[in-house]
């Protein structure tokens, strides 16, 4: 269970990665450029997600204040 | 009362779930691209519309509820317009639907209909 | 209830990742990247993420799909080289996602509110954003106003990209020929397309006005409206014809717009350095610090408004010049 957990808390980013490494696969391995296109954004959104999973809190919202709110 | 919105705002976004899922459906297992496009008209109209009516139940008198009003406007405007074009554009390009008798006239209405089914 | 929506979406990204890669229709392809780019934009509301949510779906879910369209117009839509698999790539892709995964091992769990990541900087812009700028978004405080100058940058980056498009794919005025009276596109003599279209034009402007100017208290800001206008210019010149949109939107004046939004941005600052403070200091814009501020922050916003808008803008009337 406590395994199953520290998986399931980690999901986010095997996705990150998973996405990084399928953009990267594309760039690199198709050698059409509207494919490498698309890729490339794949790989740019998994960035933004790396950036955005470690930042994330359960039960806190949106960064704009508000006075319903205390975490954001 | 509360208890009452929440159960009714859930039989809202059930049925909309459901539509959307009907609509995907018949999105994949429909034959033909003006038959999809049906499937994809479900989705818009029945799904989006039920989905955001129990959205709106759940908002209450504020003013998200407004915003999801104009939202369910627009879709209701602009996504029949968009399978419009799409079938629009398939007859422009020669795609011929897939009939069992066709009732178009001898002289066509469509563009490009080159012969009847 | 969060967590069984992000990993529903999640599952979702996976699956449509790997049909981009395996697919061969590049149609197909661009359509599956809008369908990522919204997914990703879904994935980012859930992450609480809200102005790079809207970031995302305006331009990868909107913008990008129409100018890769554009460009397989341009060229061909089948993929018929790349299917061999490729040994090195994937090697290469798997020694890098292992690499990854062990770096990840010391991130901390999802969801945790003790992370590092929220101890240090976060806290200091969360109370600033309301105590000595008084902007309730907290993303538009940072952008704007206490990173500035790295927006700055980044317009800078969109006037260059823009320039370096441009040059590339614009003819020179000797080459081109000028602009024929019958250069209706496909869709354009049809009544429901004319109709929709004209009705809903004015409201998709209004509501990049509303996202540029409400961006001080809610999700949106400079970037965000920028596409949104553009993408009525776009609606424009698809479905009422490329002569109505040069009339509406000239291409001049969208060239001429990339260069003015960054001349705004960095003429703020100036402006600032005039009036005694330092570069982009909006405290001395105006007799009060936060109205200063909220006059800077409007500022810049409409400066990036405008390089955004008029890159957009120029772009696709560059792809769609290179097209006659």
């Amino acid at each position: 269970m406590d395994l199953i957990n520290a998986a399931l808390s980690k999901y986010v980013y095997v996705v990150t990665i998973f996405l990084m490494v399928a953009g990267l696969f594309v760039v690199v391995a198709r050698a059409n450029m509207i494919k490498k296109l698309v890729g490339l954004s794949i790989f740019q959104s998994s960035v933004y997600l790396l950036y955005l999973g470690p930042a994330k809190i359960f039960g806190a919202t949106a960064p704009i204040l508000d006075s319903d709110y205390t975490a954001y | 009362m509360e208890p009452l919105i929440d159960i009714v705002s859930g039989v809202f976004v059930a049925a909309g779930a459901f539509f959307v899922l009907v609509g995907a459906i018949g999105l994949v297992r429909l034959p033909d691209l003006y038959t999809r496009i049906h499937g994809a008209s479900v989705i818009d109209t029945a799904g989006a519309g039920l989905l955001i009516v129990g959205m709106m139940l759940q908002a209450g008198w504020s003013l998200v509820t407004l915003k999801l009003l104009f939202i369910l406007g627009i879709f209701l405007f602009t996504l029949p317009v968009a399978g419009h074009a799409l079938a629009r554009a398939a007859l422009r390009e020669g795609l011929e639907p897939k009939l069992t008798h066709d009732r178009r006239a001898p002289a066509g209405d469509a563009p490009d209909a080159a012969e009847e089914a | 209830m969060e967590l069984l929506i992000s990993f529903a979406l999640f599952t979702l990204l996976g699956v449509v990742t790997v049909a981009i890669v395996s697919q061969r229709n590049l149609v197909a392809v661009v359509i599956l990247g809008s369908i990522y780019s919204f997914l990703i934009a879904s994935v980012m509301v859930v992450l609480d993420a809200v102005d790079v949510a809207l970031t995302e779906a305006s331009v990868g879910a909107g913008i990008s799909t129409v100018l890769l369209l554009a460009g397989l117009k341009l060229t061909r839509t089948r993929d018929y080289r790349g299917q061999d698999p490729n040994v090195v790539g994937a090697l290469l892709a798997i020694a890098v996602g292992g690499a990854l995964v062990w770096g990840s091992l010391v991130l901390p769990p999802f969801g945790a509110p003790d992370a590092p990541i929220h101890q240090h900087v976060a806290p200091r812009y969360i109370e600033g954003a309301g105590t000595e700028i008084g902007v309730p978004n907290i993303v538009t405080a940072v952008l704007a106003d206490y990173r500035g100058f790295d927006t700055l940058g980044e317009t800078t980056v969109v006037f260059v990209a823009g320039m370096a498009v441009l040059l590339l794919l614009r003819r020179s005025s000797l080459q081109s020929a000028p602009p024929s009276d019958d250069e209706q596109p496909a869709m354009s003599g049809d009544l429901v397309l004319r109709v929709g279209t004209k009705l809903i034009l004015p409201f998709i402007l209004l509501f990049a006005l509303y996202v540029q100017f409400h961006g001080d208290y809610g999700p949106g800001g400079g970037f965000q409206a920028g596409v949104i206008a553009a993408s009525a210019v776009i609606l424009l010149g698809l479905t009422l014809g490329l002569r109505r949109a040069r009339r509406i939107a000239p291409p001049a004046l969208a060239h001429a717009m990339i260069p003015l939004g960054v001349l705004i941005f960095a003429g703020t600052g100036v402006a600032t350095m005039l009036l005694g403070g330092d570069f982009l200091e909006y405290a001395v814009l105006a007799h009060e610090a936060k109205e200063g501020h909220h006059l800077g922050i409007m500022l810049v916003e409409a400066g990036v408004l405008v390089t955004v808008s008029g890159t957009m803008i120029s772009l696709f009337y560059a792809f769609v010049e290179r097209g006659r």
